[in-house]
C-alpha cells in the first residue's frame, strides 16, 4: 500500500520504463485484476496531475495563448510596417480554431516578410535577403 | 474528491475513514474491492449512518471510484515526485521564460504544416499521426513529461526509493540520456534544443521558415515542406549554439 503513492522504487522504476508511453497511459482499456500493478500505480498518478485530452481544461489557456501570440504578432507587424510606409491588411478570423490559427498565423508572416523584402527591391533594386 | 465519495456529507469524514479508505484503488483491484465491502459490512466505518440508502449509495461510490481514493498525504507525496520530473523539464526552457512551463512549451511548439506529429511507443520507436485540433500539442507536451518520468534518474540526481549501486550498472550513461531527451524534444516537434542555454525565439524560427520559403517558392518549386521545416530547425539551432561576443569586445570594434 505504502507504494501507491510518490517517488517510485527502483522495482518499479525499471519494470515500468517499458511501459511509461502516451497510448499506454491514456488507453481506455484498464484491466480489473486481483491487485493492483505498479505500472497502474504511476498512470494513475501521471492522469491525476495531467488529464485527459477529453477533460483538459487547459484547452482554454492554450486558445488564450494562441490570440495573444497573434495580437502580439499583429502590433509588431503595424509598428514595423508603419515606420516603413508598407500598407498590409491584417486580419484574424473570428473563430479561433487551432487550425486556422495556425494558418493565420503563417500567412501573417509571409505576408510580413515578402513585404518588407519587396519594399526591399523597390528602394534600392537589390534583395536584401 | 471526498465530497464524491461521502455523498457530499461532510460532517461524515473522520480520520478513520480517511485511514482506512486512502490508497484504495477498487476502479481496478479486486482485493481492494473486497476490503472496503468488508469494512463496509463489519461496520468499521461509517457505523453510525443510520440510513440505510445513503450507505449503500456511499459503498457504491467507494467500489467505483476511478482513481486511487486520495488524501492530503498522497497529494503531497505525488507532488514532490512531480516536482523532481518538472524540475528536468524546466533545465530545457530558458531561465527567464515567463508564464507557465505549459505556456513557455507551447511557444515553442511548431506542429508540420501537413499536421503530422510523432508519439514515441518505445525506447526508439515513433508511430506518426495527424490531427486537426488541440490533441497534437496535448500529446507531445505529455510525452516529454513520461520520458522525465521513466528517466529522471539518468536526468537529475534524485534517485529511485531503494536505488543501489548494483542497479546504477543497469542504468544508460547519463550524457546518452540527455542526447535522447533532446531527439525527443526536436522530434515531437520543439524548437528548442534541449540544453540549459539560451532558446530560440519562436518569430525567429518563423522569420528564417518564411525567408527559406522565399529562396525556393512553392510558386516556382517543388518543395518538400517537411525538409524546409528540419532544415529551418537546424538553422535556428546554429544560431543558437552561438556564444554572444561580451560587450568589451563590441566596444572595442572601430569603426
Amino acid at each position: 500500500m505504502e507504494n501507491r503513492c510518490g517517488i517510485t522504487d527502483t522495482e518499479s522504476f525499471f519494470h515500468n520504463q517499458k511501459y511509461l508511453y502516451l497510448d499506454n497511459i491514456y488507453s481506455p482499456n484498464q484491466l480489473v485484476q486481483e491487485t493492483v500493478t505498479i505500472f497502474a500505480v504511476k498512470r494513475n498518478i501521471f492522469k491525476f496531475f495531467f488529464l485527459g485530452f477529453e477533460t483538459d481544461k487547459n484547452q482554454n489557456t492554450i486558445r488564450q495563448y494562441i490570440q495573444n501570440f497573434q495580437n502580439s504578432v499583429l502590433q509588431e507587424i503595424t509598428a514595423v510596417t508603419a515606420e516603413n510606409g508598407v500598407d498590409i491588411e491584417l486580419s484574424l478570423a473570428e473563430d479561433n480554431t487551432v487550425e486556422d490559427n495556425t494558418a493565420i498565423n503563417n500567412k501573417i508572416a509571409i505576408e510580413f516578410f515578402s513585404a518588407e523584402y519587396y519594399t526591399a527591391i523597390g528602394n534600392n533594386g537589390d534583395i536584401i535577403w | 474528491m471526498w465530497y464524491k465519495i461521502i455523498c457530499n456529507n461532510p460532517y461524515l469524514l473522520d480520520l478513520r475513514i480517511l485511514e482506512k479508505l486512502q490508497r484504495r484503488y477498487s476502479a481496478l483491484s479486486l482485493a481492494d474491492r473486497q476490503y472496503i465491502r468488508e469494512i463496509f459490512e463489519q461496520s468499521d466505518i461509517f457505523r453510525y449512518i443510520d440510513n440505510l440508502n445513503l450507505r449503500a449509495k456511499i459503498l457504491d461510490t467507494s467500489l467505483n471510484y476511478s482513481i486511487i481514493i486520495p488524501s492530503l498525504k498522497i497529494f503531497f507525496e505525488n507532488t514532490k515526485y512531480i516536482k523532481t520530473i518538472t524540475d528536468i523539464v524546466k533545465r530545457i526552457l530558458s531561465s527567464n521564460s515567463k508564464g507557465t512551463i505549459h505556456q513557455t512549451m507551447f511557444r515553442y511548439y511548431i506542429l508540420s504544416e501537413n499536421r503530422i506529429f510523432s508519439i514515441q511507443y518505445s525506447e526508439n520507436n515513433y508511430i506518426e499521426r495527424q490531427t486537426p485540433n488541440l490533441y497534437s500539442f496535448w500529446s507531445v507536451y505529455r510525452q516529454i513529461y513520461l520520458f522525465a518520468i521513466y528517466n529522471f534518474c539518468g536526468l537529475t540526481d534524485c534517485y529511485p526509493l531503494g536505488f543501489i549501486c548494483i542497479s546504477r550498472a543497469k542504468y544508460s550513461d547519463i550524457f546518452e540520456v540527455w542526447e535522447r531527451f533532446r531527439n525527443l524534444i526536436s522530434r515531437v516537434g520543439f524548437v528548442f534544443s534541449g540544453s540549459t542555454g539560451a532558446r530560440p525565439d519562436r518569430t525567429e524560427f518563423i522569420a528564417i521558415r518564411v525567408f527559406v520559403s522565399c529562396l525556393r517558392s512553392p510558386e516556382f518549386f517543388i518543395c518538400n515542406k517537411s525538409k524546409l521545416n528540419k532544415l529551418t530547425v537546424y538553422i535556428v539551432s546554429v544560431f543558437f549554439s552561438m556564444d554572444p561576443r561580451s560587450i568589451p569586445e563590441l566596444d572595442s570594434i572601430q569603426i
